[in-house]
């Protein structure tokens, strides 16, 4: 199973109780299961309430049993039909704090995250909370997803359900979109400044770019390579920075470049892989960006002598490097 | 190739998983995966597919369990007897009964029509009813539609132009459009546009990017990961490789240090494949590893198919025109 070291197997007084744990975690699953099979009549009676609280336990144990979450909200929304709205708002804020409890010992559960979004965004929900304090709520949970980003930046589910709320709350504020891109640029910059080699962050870095600047203008190109060189001259040897700069260099505003500006860039940047290498002359990526850059720039001779450095220095990847040479020789009749 | 590797032990395999059964059945310790029991069942019986071993276990007992996650109200599987039906585990039962060729057991005609009912106007698929997107849905929905026939059942040009939308700046695929790139979503991408034969609607370079993404997931240890700067496992061996092959490029990572690192992950005492070496086998990480070895062409191995998931033989028999 994923992570557990072979030989740690528990044995004594250590198995007995890691058996006794999953009985009963098995035990209350089974019965927050066997629960469901009831039909749900209003008013729930209180037999039926008291059960009802193994199913919170049994999600608290593992929020992975999807099935119990959809009972849930089988009877949030029973309840939303009939009680009052004070008891609704304070049962919703329940549903939304038992998710935290769960995400944060779970915090790659699937359907734990699907809960906490469906509270935030599902239409017939909405009806039944008065819209202050959904939006409140909405505009609050990026506090959640900061936290689990803080725990761990490369969570991708936290990444993606930012994204999700900042669509649910940009379809409740249309006239802020632009702001609301903004700001989470703002969070990825922070994040990318925090850590140069998180990968996440310069992902959403893409993403969002094309939403908040004029990407046609040079200007703006010049700055980002600006931006992206500072990241891997720091810290040559991680992958996302040049994927990055790969990205920028094939995208749209240096597309559309006059083909004498194109050229003049693709020679900065090779100028600034030079520089790189000449202090770290085996920084693989450099150099692989090196090749991309000739090759662009039609000098196939001098990049297969790139790409004979680079097959030498990252065997694995020889038939890689062999589809460049390929390239190299389209190149050179080019 | 394969004459020069050790052998795998193809007798503690199968000896892994017919003990498996008997183990879910007494062991309140895989609580944790109750949920999703039918795509371990897949698992398994792929696992013993791959070992052309499918026989060893009885098939009555396990299309009755498989039969048992089927509602047929609703014309779709649930991952275990007392669970919600959802398009996870409608792939897993429908991939299960083409193994056995027993797809007339459920009405193909519902299953397709309730999944075209989970595709919304973007082109993207919910699970279940309560409406989560995800890209690995959509996958699960074209290959559930290929399999019984009934593709032009679903918006297929519309799944093609969500899945194009979901694409990075790094050639990989997130689980939404502007989500990450992940290993795992990437072969639910790209089996879904070579499900819909759409290989050709991503431009060369994006392809090439792609591809080099991909073969920059191979770590010095041989193993791969599903993102930048993570660990090594044993499952993206599958994930990754198999998307290489759809796109051509099984060769852009070194099939040799792979094959030893799946190999350091083998348990030859007790069978099995782990995430990792040194840690304990599962039935997911060995059905990921004899997949993977089978792309990589060993010779004790079934052919598997990188899109269907399921072994050739299987998918000319659910392909071949019918009669």
């Amino acid at each position: 199973m994923h992570g557990r070291r072979k030989g740690t197997r528990p044995s004594g007084v250590e198995l007995q109780e890691e058996l006794q744990q999953g009985a009963a975690a098995a035990e209350l699953i089974r019965k927050a299961l066997q629960l469901r099979k009831q039909t749900l009549i209003y008013p729930l009676d209180t037999s039926f309430r008291e059960k009802y609280l193994v199913v919170e336990r049994a999600l608290e144990t593992n929020p992975d049993e999807y099935t119990l979450w959809a009972f849930r909200r089988e009877v949030f929304l029973l309840r939303c039909e009939h009680d009052s709205p004070e008891t609704v708002l304070s049962l919703w804020k329940e549903e939304l704090f038992l998710t935290t409890r769960a995400l944060q010992r779970h915090p790659k559960a699937y359907p734990a995250w699907q809960h906490r979004l469906w509270l935030l965004e599902d239409a017939e929900v909405a009806n039944h909370i008065p819209s202050e304090a959904r939006l409140e709520a909405i505009k609050s949970e990026q506090k959640l997803s900061q936290y689990m980003l803080f725990k761990d930046g490369r969570n991708f589910h936290g990444w993606a359900h930012r994204m999700r709320v900042k669509s649910v709350l940009i379809s409740v504020l249309p006239e802020h979109e632009s702001q609301l891109e903004r700001e989470e640029l703002a969070f990825v910059e922070e994040k990318i400044n925090d850590d140069f080699s998180n990968y996440s962050a310069w992902h959403h870095r893409s993403v969002l770019l094309p939403k908040v600047h004029d990407q046609s203008s040079e200007v703006f190109l010049t700055e980002e390579l600006d931006y992206v060189r500072q990241a891997f001259y720091t810290e040559p040897n991680v992958q996302s920075a040049w994927f990055y700069h790969r990205w920028l260099l094939a995208g749209a505003p240096a597309r559309r470049m006059k083909a004498h500006v194109q050229t003049r860039l693709l020679e900065d940047e090779l100028m600034a892989c030079n520089e790189l290498l000449e202090i770290e002359p085996e920084a693989k990526y450099a150099l692989q960006t090196k090749a991309q850059l000739l090759l662009q720039l039609k000098r196939g001779m001098e990049a297969e002598a790139v790409i004979d450095d680079l097959e030498r220095m990252d065997p694995m990847r020889k038939g890689y490097y062999r589809y460049l040479r390929g390239q190299c020789h389209i190149s050179y009749q080019a | 190739m394969a004459s020069s590797r050790e052998q795998l032990r193809i007798d503690k395999h199968v000896a892994y998983i017919v003990g498996l059964e008997k183990k879910t059945k007494t062991t309140d310790a895989l609580y944790f995966t109750d949920h999703k029991r039918l795509s371990g069942v897949y698992w398994a019986l792929s696992s013993l597919a791959l070992m052309r071993k499918l026989h060893v276990l009885p098939q009555d007992t396990i299309l009755d369990y498989v039969l048992s996650c089927y509602h047929s109200d609703v014309a779709a599987f649930s991952g275990n007897t007392d669970q919600d039906p959802h398009l996870l585990y409608t792939l897993s039962g429908v991939q299960i009964l083409a193994m056995y060729d027993k797809l007339h057991l459920i009405d193909a005609d519902r299953v397709v029509a309730n999944i075209a009912a989970l595709q919304r106007p973007d082109g993207s698929f919910a699970g279940d009813k309560w409406g989560e997107i995800d890209t690995r849905f959509t996958y699960c929905a074209l290959l559930c539609a290929a399999i019984l026939r009934r593709s032009h059942l679903l918006d297929v040009p519309a799944a093609v132009r969500y899945v194009l939308r979901c694409q990075n700046f790094d050639g990989g695929f997130g689980c939404i459009a502007g989500a990450e790139s992940h290993a795992g979503q990437v072969f639910c991408c790209v089996g879904s546009l070579y499900l819909a034969d759409a290989m050709d609607e991503m431009t060369r370079e994006d392809r090439e990017r792609l591809a080099l993404w991909l073969c920059e997931r191979q770590l010095p240890c041989g193993g791969l990961n599903g993102r930048p700067d993570k660990l090594e496992d044993v499952c993206y061996s599958w994930w990754v490789l198999s998307s290489l092959k759809m796109l051509g490029h099984v060769d852009w990572i070194d099939a040799d240090k792979l094959i030893a690192f799946i190999g350091r992950s083998e348990d030859d005492v007790d069978g099995g494949f782990a995430d990792r070496p040194g840690d304990m086998s599962d039935v997911f990480h060995t059905f990921f590893a004899l997949a993977g070895l089978s792309l990589l062409g060993n010779k004790q191995l079934a052919d598997i198919h990188p899109a269907y998931a399921l072994t050739t033989d299987v998918v000319q028999r659910v392909t071949e025109p019918s009669a």
